[in-house]
C-alpha cells in the first residue's frame, strides 16, 4: 500500500504541493494525472524518498518513509522522469549493481526476467552511453522492476517508447496486477486507460480529483463510466 | 547483526561502483601521469637534487603538498557536480543508503587514488635512499603528513563539489579553498592584521600543522587538526546534500 497524508512542498517560498493526501491499495495501479508543472514529478520524488516533504507523511508498504527511510526505500522501485543512468557502465553491470544493493535473491534469474520483459537481451553487454533514449528508458524500467518491490513509482514510463514497447510494458504491468502497488505519472491518457483503475488528478500542486474512474465519472454527472480522457477533461475544466 | 553485514556489503558495492566509474572516466590515469612527470620534473630539473649533494627531502615533500593542492581536487571536485549534472543523484538518493554512506563511499574511493599517489612517491624516494644518509624518521613523518593533507584536500573537494554547477567550477572552488589555509602564514604575517586574528589564521594554517611532520615529528595536535578538519568537511558535505532534499 502507498499512502500520502497532507504532503506539502515548498521550494523556498513557492508552494509546489499543497496538502496532498491519497491512498493506493495493494495490487492497484493508479495514474497521477495533471498538466505540466502540476507537481507530479516532485510528488513522485517525495514518495521515492529523494526529496523531503515540507510537511506531511508517506507510508510505503506500511513503513513510514520519514521515520525509517532505508526500510521504506527497500520497498520501492523508482523510474525517474529523465531516466538518468550511469552511462559509462554496461546494462548488465548496472542491473547487477542495483540488484546487489537491493539484495535481490537469484539475481541472475531476476536479471534475465526483467531483460525479457523489457527486451534488453541483445543489449545487456552494451554500454548505456551507446543506447538511444528509448532503450535507456527500458533499462530504467528494468531497474525499477528488478528488485521485485511491492511498490512501483514510475514517472512517465512510456515516453520515448515505440508502440510495440508500450504494448510490452502494458503486458508486464498487467501481469503484475493484484500483486504490486503501482503509481505512474503520465501525460498519456491512453496509458492510464490501459492500465489504471484509480486516478489522482493534480493541478498547481493540489488534488482536484481522486478515485476510481467510475467514482469520478459519477461525480461529473455521467451515468456510465467514461474514459480517463473525459474524466480528466471534466475535472481540469 | 545480519543487517549490519548487509549494510557493509552495500557500502563496499557503492565504493566499487565509484572506483569503476572513475577508472572508466580515465581521470586517474591522467592524474598518475601528470603527478609522476611533475614530481620527476621538480626533483631532477627544478630542485636538481643530485647536483645539490644534500640528503634532505624536506623541500621535495613541501612541493608535493602544492602538487596535491592542484591534483587531488581533480578526483573529488566532480563527485556531486557530475551526479547533479547527469541526474544520477536521483538514483543514489532513491537507493536504501544514508546520505552519510553516499558521502563515505565517494571519499573512500578517492582515498584509493591518494594511496596510489603515495606509492608513486615511494617509488621515487626509495631508489635514492642508498645515495646518502637520509633521516628515515623525517621521510616517514613527511609521508604521514602529506597523507593527512591529502585526506583533508579530498574532503574539502568533495564539499566543494556540492557547490559548483559544473566540474570545472567545483575544481576552481576546491583549489581556492585549499590555497587559503596553505597561504595563511603570509596573511597571518601581515603587520596590519591584529594579533587575535593573526593567531586564528595561524591555527588553520596548513604549513603550521605540516611543519612538524616535515621535520619528522608526529605531533598529536597536528594529527588531530587534519582528522577533525577532514571529518568536518565530510559532515558539511552530508549536510549540504541533505539540503538538496529540502530544495
Amino acid at each position: 500500500m502507498l499512502e500520502a497524508r497532507g504532503v506539502c512542498k515548498f521550494f523556498g517560498d513557492v508552494p509546489i504541493l499543497d496538502s496532498i493526501s491519497f491512498q493506493v491499495d495493494v495490487g492497484k495501479t493508479a495514474a497521477l494525472l495533471g498538466p505540466n508543472g502540476a507537481g507530479k514529478t516532485t510528488l513522485l520524488r517525495i514518495l521515492a524518498g529523494i526529496l523531503y516533504p515540507s510537511a506531511g507523511t508517506v507510508q510505503i508498504a506500511g513503513t513510514d518513509l520519514g521515520k525509517d527511510p532505508i526500510a521504506a526505500k527497500k520497498q520501492i522501485g523508482y523510474l525517474s522522469e529523465t531516466c538518468s543512468l550511469y552511462t559509462d557502465i554496461k546494462v548488465e553491470e548496472y542491473l547487477r549493481f542495483l540488484g546487489k544493493v537491493r539484495n535481490v535473491a537469484d539475481l541472475s534469474i531476476q536479471v534475465e526476467k526483467v531483460a525479457e520483459w523489457f527486451q534488453l537481451e541483445p543489449i545487456l553487454r552494451k554500454r548505456i552511453s551507446a543506447l538511444s533514449p528509448g532503450v535507456r528508458k527500458r533499462v530504467g524500467l528494468a531497474a525499477a522492476f528488478l528488485p521485485d518491490p511491492p511498490v512501483l513509482l514510475l514517472d512517465e514510463p512510456t515516453s520515448s517508447l515505440d508502440p510495440e514497447q508500450i504494448f510490452q510494458f502494458y503486458e508486464t504491468v498487467e501481469s503484475l496486477k493484484g500483486k504490486k502497488t503501482i503509481l505512474l505519472s503520465t501525460h498519456s491518457l491512453e496509458v492510464a486507460e490501459a492500465l489504471c483503475s484509480y486516478g489522482i488528478c493534480i493541478d498547481q500542486g493540489k488534488i482536484v480529483a481522486k478515485g476510481t474512474k467510475e467514482e469520478l465519472s459519477q461525480k461529473l454527472g455521467y451515468t456510465n463510466p467514461v474514459s480517463w480522457e473525459m474524466v480528466f477533461r471534466g475535472w481540469m475544466r | 547483526m545480519k543487517e549490519v553485514e548487509q549494510r557493509r556489503a552495500r557500502f563496499v558495492l557503492l565504493v566499487k561502483k565509484e572506483i569503476y566509474l572513475t577508472v572508466r572516466s580515465g581521470i586517474p590515469f591522467w592524474g598518475f601521469g601528470v603527478f609522476q612527470l611533475a614530481m620527476a620534473g621538480w626533483f631532477f630539473l627544478v630542485y636538481r637534487f643530485f647536483q645539490r649533494g644534500i640528503a634532505d627531502l624536506g623541500n621535495f615533500f613541501q612541493a608535493v603538498t602544492t602538487l596535491f593542492t592542484l591534483l587531488l581536487p581533480i578526483y573529488a571536485a566532480g563527485d556531486w557536480t557530475e551526479e547533479r549534472k547527469n541526474g544520477t543523484w536521483e538514483i543514489l538518493f532513491s537507493l536504501p543508503f544514508k546520505t552519510g554512506e553516499l558521502v563515505g563511499a565517494k571519499f573512500v574511493s578517492n582515498m584509493l587514488w591518494l594511496g596510489i599517489h603515495l606509492l608513486q612517491i615511494l617509488l621515487l624516494v626509495f631508489p635514492i635512499l642508498p645515495f646518502g644518509t637520509f633521516d628515515t624518521g623525517q621521510i616517514f613523518g613527511s609521508l604521514l603528513g602529506i597523507f593527512l593533507y591529502g585526506v583533508f584536500a579530498l574532503s574539502v573537494s568533495q564539499w566543494a563539489s556540492t557547490l559548483g554547477g559544473f566540474p570545472l567550477l567545483s575544481y576552481i572552488l576546491s583549489v581556492c579553498f585549499l590555497l587559503f589555509p596553505l597561504l595563511a602564514p603570509i596573511l597571518g604575517g601581515l603587520s596590519a592584521i591584529p594579533y587575535p586574528i593573526a593567531e586564528c589564521i595561524r591555527l588553520i594554517s596548513i604549513p603550521h600543522h605540516l611543519d612538524g611532520f616535515l621535520r619528522g615529528l608526529i605531533i598529536l595536535k597536528d594529527v588531530s587538526f587534519f582528522l577533525v578538519a577532514s571529518f568536518f568537511f565530510l559532515f558539511l558535505t552530508q549536510r549540504f546534500l541533505e539540503g538538496w532534499k529540502w530544495k
